[in-house]
C-alpha cells in the first residue's frame, strides 16, 4: 500500500486571533476523488490555501505522498509542491492563449512533446487552442484550468468552488465533464464546495467541515444515512427528529415503535432518532398506524414533500415525502408507515 | 500630474477578509529588504541635512532664524501660496463645473485646452510674461502667473469627480426644494471635497517647491533665498536651515490637508454613473463663459505659447544654436529616461510588498516612500549635495547623483501608477503559477509584469516628464558641463536674452507633449464615462 495523496494532521489556523482551523485531521487516498463540503466561510478555501502553499499552517502537519510539506519546522514553497490549484473562477492568464495557458507548468522541453495537445483532448477544447481566455465560455474557461492544472502531473489538484461562477444550467454539465477528465486522468482530487448535493453526487468521499474541523469524513452514501449528529443529518438534507425513548435496537416515538440502528445502549435512554423524509409513506388511514393531518404540500414534479401535524403534541410536525402522483390534499387525514430503520441519537448526559 | 492616481481600484479585490489572508503570508524577506532601501534613500539625505541644520548649535540657530529677512520671505511666501491656492481653486472648481455640467458649445475642445497649460512650465509661462512687461515682477504678478499654471491640478481631478457623479443626488436636492445653486453649494461641491482638497493640496505643494518662476518673477521666497545663500556660501548650514523651515511648511501642509479631509471618505465617488447628468442650461450667459474661458486659455497657454514662437522666429535671425539645442536635446532625453528607469524599477518592490503583503511595516515604508510629494526639489537637491559631499565625495557631480534626486523626487508619481496597475491585478494568478512550478520571481516575471506593463509604462512617462521639465534639482546637481533644456533656457533668460532662450523651452514642452498625450489618452480611456459598457 503506497501513502496516501494527502494527509493532514492537527492542522491549525487563526487570521488575526480569529481561530478558522481548529485541529483538521483528513485522509486523501490515491485516485479518489474527495470534496470538503461545508458553510460558507467555514474555512474550507483557507485548508486548500494551506495544502497549496499559499499560506502558512499554525500548527500541525501536512503531508503530500510521504513527504511533509507543512510542519513545525518545514515550510516547502508552493512551487515544490507538486500540487495543483484550479481558482473559482478558472483564473486563466489573460494575456497567455489556451495552448500557453496549458503549458505554463511544463518544463521548456516538454511543452512542444504533444502533450498540451493531449490535455486539450482530455478536456475536449482540442480545437481552442489559440483562443485567449476572453473568448471562451465560462465552462470551457473551467476545463482550460483543469487541464493546466493537470498537465505538469501532479501528485493533487485541488478546486476550489470550481462551479460556483457557473450559472445553474451549465454547472451539471460541466461538473460532469470534469468528474469524468479526472477520472481518465487518474488523479488525485480535492474539492471543496459549499453545495451539498455537488459534493454527495460528484465526489468517492465527502468529509463536512464545521468550525474548523472535519466532523465526518465518509462515502456519500454512508455519510447521508449515518451523519454523526443530528446538525449534521439536517445539513446533507431534509431530516426528521424525533425525540423518543431509546431501547436497544428500537425506540419509541411518536411514530410508534421504530427499529434503529446505531448508539444501542443498556436500558432505556432518552434521545431522538433520525428519519429521512422520504422513509415516511403517507397511507390511507389504517387501523393502529400512527396518524397525522397535512398541514400543506410542496410539489416537485418528480416526488413532492408533505408537512404533517401528528395528533400528539410532544411532536407537532414532521415532513413526508411522496411520488408526486401520490400526493395527498392538504387537510386529508393520513396515517404514517416507515420504511427502514431510525438513526438513534442518545442524549448527551 | 496627480491624476494618475483618480484611476478607479472598484475591480480591486480589497475587502477584509482578503486582506487579513494577504497579511497572512509569509513576507520574503528580500521584498522586505529592498522596499526598506527605497524608504532610506529617501530618508536619509533628509537626516543629513537636518543634521547639519541643527549641528550648528542653538545661538547659531537663533541667529540664522529669527532676524527680519526670515520673517520677510516667510510672509512671502504663507501669502503667496493662500493667495494663488484660493485663486487656483476657485477657478479649478468652475472651469470644471462650466465644462463637464453645462450645455457649454465646444465641451470637449474646452476641456482639452483648460487642462493644457500643465504642460507648460510655470518657469517659461513667467519668461514669456516677463519677456512682454517687467510690471509682473511683484506679488500681484506672481500669483496672477503661478495661478495661470498651476490651475489644472485642481481643474483636472474636480472634473473627473463631476463627470462620475450620480445625477440621482442633484435629482432629489431639486426634488427637496433646493435651487440650482443651493443644490450646487450644498450637493455637488460637497462631493468633490476630496478631490477639491487634494488639488488644492498639490498647488500649494507646488507653489512651495516653485523656483524658476519666483527667481523669474524676482519675487523672494525660501525656495530662490536658498537658492541664493547655495550661491553664496556653497554647503552652508544657512541654506539647510532655511530648507529646514521649508520642509517644516510642507508638513504643516499635510497635516492640515488631513485634517480638512477629515471624514470625507463617503465622497470618493469613482465609480462612474449609469446615465450622464442633466447639464445646466447657460442660455445667454453662454457669451459671457466662453468670453471668460477663450481669455483664461488665451493667458495661460496661448499667451506663452505666441510668445515662445515670437522669440524663435526674432532669435532666429540671428544665429540658431542647432549644436548646443540638440546636445541639450540629448542631456534631456538621457537623463529623463535614465530617472524614468531607476524611478520605475525603485517604485515596483515597494508596491508589491504594499498590495501583496500589506502590514504595518510596508505602511510606514510606503508612507516614507510617499514623502517626496511634499518635498521641495531644493531641498531634495540639497540635502543630496550633503550627504555627497560629506559622505560620498565620488558621487558629488556626477550624473548617477543626479538621476538619483530625480528619482527620489518623482518616486510618488511612479508609486502611485505602479500601484494601481498591480492592486487590478489578481495575486490568484501569482498563486497559480507558484502551484505550477514558478518561484516567486518567476510568477512576477511570467504572470504579473505583463499585465502590469501599461501601468509601469505610465509611471515611467510620468517620471519622464516630471524630469524633462526639471529645474532647480538639475541647476544644483547637474555635473559641471550637462547642460539640459531647462538649464539651458534658464542660463539665457536669467540674463534677459529671451530670443535664445526660447528655442530650448520650445523643444522641451515639444518633447513632453508626447508623454502627455499618451497619459491623457491612456488616464482618459480610464478615468472617462464607462457607459458604453
Amino acid at each position: 500500500m503506497s501513502a496516501p495523496a494527502l494527509s493532514i494532521a492537527a492542522l491549525r489556523k487563526s487570521f488575526g486571533g480569529t481561530p478558522v482551523l481548529t485541529g483538521l485531521d483528513l485522509e486523501v487516498a490515491n485516485g479518489s476523488l474527495t470534496a470538503v463540503l461545508g458553510p460558507s466561510g467555514c474555512g474550507k478555501t483557507t485548508l486548500l490555501r494551506l495544502i497549496a502553499g499559499f499560506e502558512r499552517a499554525d500548527a500541525g502537519t501536512i503531508r503530500v505522498g510521504e513527504r511533509v510539506v507543512c510542519d513545525e519546522r518545514t515550510y516547502v514553497a508552493p512551487e515544490q509542491r507538486g500540487v495543483g490549484f484550479v481558482a473559482q473562477e478558472g483564473a486563466l492568464f489573460p494575456h497567455l492563449d489556451v495552448a500557453a495557458n496549458v503549458a505554463f507548468g511544463l518544463a521548456r522541453s516538454q511543452r512542444g512533446s504533444g502533450r498540451v495537445q493531449e490535455l486539450l483532448e482530455l478536456v475536449g477544447l482540442a480545437g481552442l487552442a489559440k483562443r485567449h481566455p476572453h473568448e471562451l465560455s465560462g465552462g470551457q474557461q473551467q476545463r482550460v484550468a483543469l487541464a493546466r492544472a493537470l498537465a505538469p502531473s501532479p501528485r493533487l489538484v485541488l478546486l476550489d468552488e470550481p462551479f460556483d461562477a457557473l450559472d445553474a444550467g451549465l454547472r451539471t454539465q460541466v461538473r460532469a465533464e470534469v468528474r469524468a477528465v479526472l477520472r481518465e486522468s487518474g488523479a488525485t482530487a480535492l474539492l471543496v464546495t459549499h453545495d451539498q448535493e455537488e459534493a454527495l453526487s460528484l465526489a468517492d468521499v465527502v468529509a463536512v467541515m464545521r468550525d474548523g474541523t472535519i466532523v465526518q469524513a465518509a462515502d456519500p452514501q454512508t455519510l447521508y444515512r449515518d451523519p454523526v449528529d443530528a446538525e449534521l443529518a439536517g445539513f446533507l438534507g431534509e431530516a426528521v427528529l424525533l425525540a423518543g425513548e431509546l431501547h436497544a435496537g428500537h425506540a419509541d416515538t411518536a411514530l410508534g415503535r421504530l427499529p434503529t440502528r446505531g448508539a444501542n445502549g443498556h436500558g432505556a435512554t432518552r434521545g431522538s432518532v433520525m428519519l429521512r423524509p422520504e422513509q415516511i409513506l403517507c397511507r390511507e388511514p389504517l387501523a393502529g398506524a400512527p396518524r397525522g393531518r397535512v398541514l400543506a404540500t410542496q410539489f416537485y414534479g418528480h416526488d413532492a414533500t408533505a408537512r404533517i401535524s401528528l395528533q400528539d403534541p410532544a411532536c407537532p410536525e414532521i415532513t413526508a415525502r411522496a411520488a408526486g402522483h401520490r400526493l395527498p390534499a392538504v387537510g386529508d387525514e393520513v396515517s404514517l408507515v416507515v420504511e427502514g430503520t431510525a438513526l438513534a441519537y442518545p442524549s448527551p448526559r | 500630474m496627480e491624476a494618475a492616481g483618480v484611476g478607479p481600484e472598484s475591480r480591486s479585490w480589497s475587502t477584509t477578509y482578503v486582506r487579513a489572508r494577504l497579511r497572512a503570508r509569509p513576507t520574503p524577506l528580500v521584498l522586505l529588504a529592498i522596499a526598506a532601501a527605497v524608504a532610506l534613500l529617501v530618508l536619509l539625505p533628509l537626516g543629513f541635512l537636518l543634521d547639519q541644520a541643527l549641528s550648528i548649535g542653538w545661538t547659531q540657530i537663533d541667529h540664522l532664524l529669527f532676524r527680519p529677512f526670515v520673517g520677510t520671505l516667510l510672509v512671502n511666501t504663507v501669502l503667496l501660496v493662500a493667495v494663488a491656492t484660493t485663486a487656483c481653486v476657485v477657478l479649478g472648481v468652475a472651469v470644471a463645473w462650466c465644462v463637464e455640467r453645462t450645455d457649454l458649445p465646444g465641451r470637449r475642445t474646452w476641456a482639452v485646452l483648460a487642462a493644457l497649460p500643465i504642460t507648460v512650465p510655470a518657469f517659461v509661462t513667467s519668461y514669456s510674461w516677463v519677456s512682454i512687461t517687467p510690471i509682473v515682477q511683484h506679488f500681484g504678478g506672481a500669483a496672477l502667473i503661478v495661478t495661470l499654471a498651476y490651475y489644472p491640478l485642481v481643474y483636472l481631478p474636480v472634473a473627473a469627480v463631476l463627470r462620475g457623479l450620480d445625477p440621482a443626488l442633484e435629482e432629489s436636492a431639486r426634488s427637496l426644494g433646493m435651487g440650482p445653486w443651493r443644490t450646487f453649494l450644498r450637493v455637488t461641491l460637497p462631493q468633490t471635497r476630496l478631490a477639491l482638497l487634494g488639488g488644492g493640496l498639490l498647488v500649494a505643494v507646488h507653489l512651495l517647491s516653485e523656483f524658476g518662476a519666483f527667481a523669474m518673477l524676482r519675487f523672494q521666497t525660501f525656495t530662490t533665498a536658498i537658492y541664493d545663500e547655495y550661491r553664496l556660501s556653497f554647503d552652508g548650514p544657512a541654506a539647510s536651515m532655511l530648507a529646514t523651515v521649508l520642509v517644516l511648511l510642507c508638513l504643516a501642509l499635510l497635516i492640515g490637508e488631513l485634517g480638512l479631509r477629515g471624514r470625507a471618505r463617503y465622497a470618493r465617488v469613482d465609480t462612474g454613473s449609469p446615465r450622464p447628468a442633466a447639464r445646466a442650461r447657460l442660455g445667454r450667459s453662454k457669451w459671457v463663459v466662453l468670453a471668460g474661458l477663450g481669455a483664461l486659455v488665451g493667458l495661460a497657454l496661448g499667451l506663452p505659447l505666441v510668445t515662445l514662437v515670437y522669440w524663435v522666429l526674432r532669435g532666429g535671425s540671428t544665429s540658431f544654436p542647432v549644436v548646443s539645442l540638440l546636445s541639450a536635446a540629448g542631456s534631456s532625453l538621457e537623463l529623463g529616461l535614465g530617472a524614468a528607469l531607476l524611478t520605475t524599477l525603485l517604485a515596483l518592490p515597494v508596491a508589491i510588498l504594499t498590495t501583496r503583503h500589506p502590514s504595518r511595516i510596508a505602511g510606514a515604508l510606503e508612507r516614507a516612500a510617499y514623502l517626496p510629494y511634499a518635498l521641495p526639489g531644493i531641498v531634495v537637491a540639497l540635502s543630496l549635495i550633503v550627504v555627497s559631499v560629506h559622505q560620498l565625495p565620488a558621487l558629488y557631480g556626477t550624473t548617477p547623483l543626479l538621476i538619483v534626486a530625480y528619482a527620489i523626487l518623482s518616486l510618488p508619481l511612479a508609486l502611485v501608477a505602479t500601484r494601481a496597475a498591480l492592486a487590478q491585478a489578481p495575486p490568484v494568478h501569482e498563486e497559480i503559477a507558484r502551484s505550477l512550478g514558478c518561484g516567486p520571481l518567476q510568477a512576477l516575471v511570467r504572470v504579473t509584469l505583463p499585465r502590469i506593463l501599461p501601468g509601469l509604462g505610465a509611471a515611467a512617462a510620468l517620471v519622464f516628464l516630471a524630469t524633462v521639465t526639471e529645474l532647480t534639482a538639475t541647476l544644483l546637481l547637474a555635473p559641471i558641463g550637462t547642460q539640459t533644456l531647462a538649464t539651458q533656457f534658464w542660463a539665457d533668460a536669467s540674463t534677459r536674452s529671451f530670443g535664445a532662450a526660447a528655442p530650448y523651452a520650445g523643444l522641451m514642452v515639444a518633447i513632453s507633449a508626447l508623454p502627455t498625450y499618451l497619459l491623457t489618452r491612456r488616464l482618459g480611456a480610464v478615468a472617462g464615462p464607462r457607459r458604453a459598457r
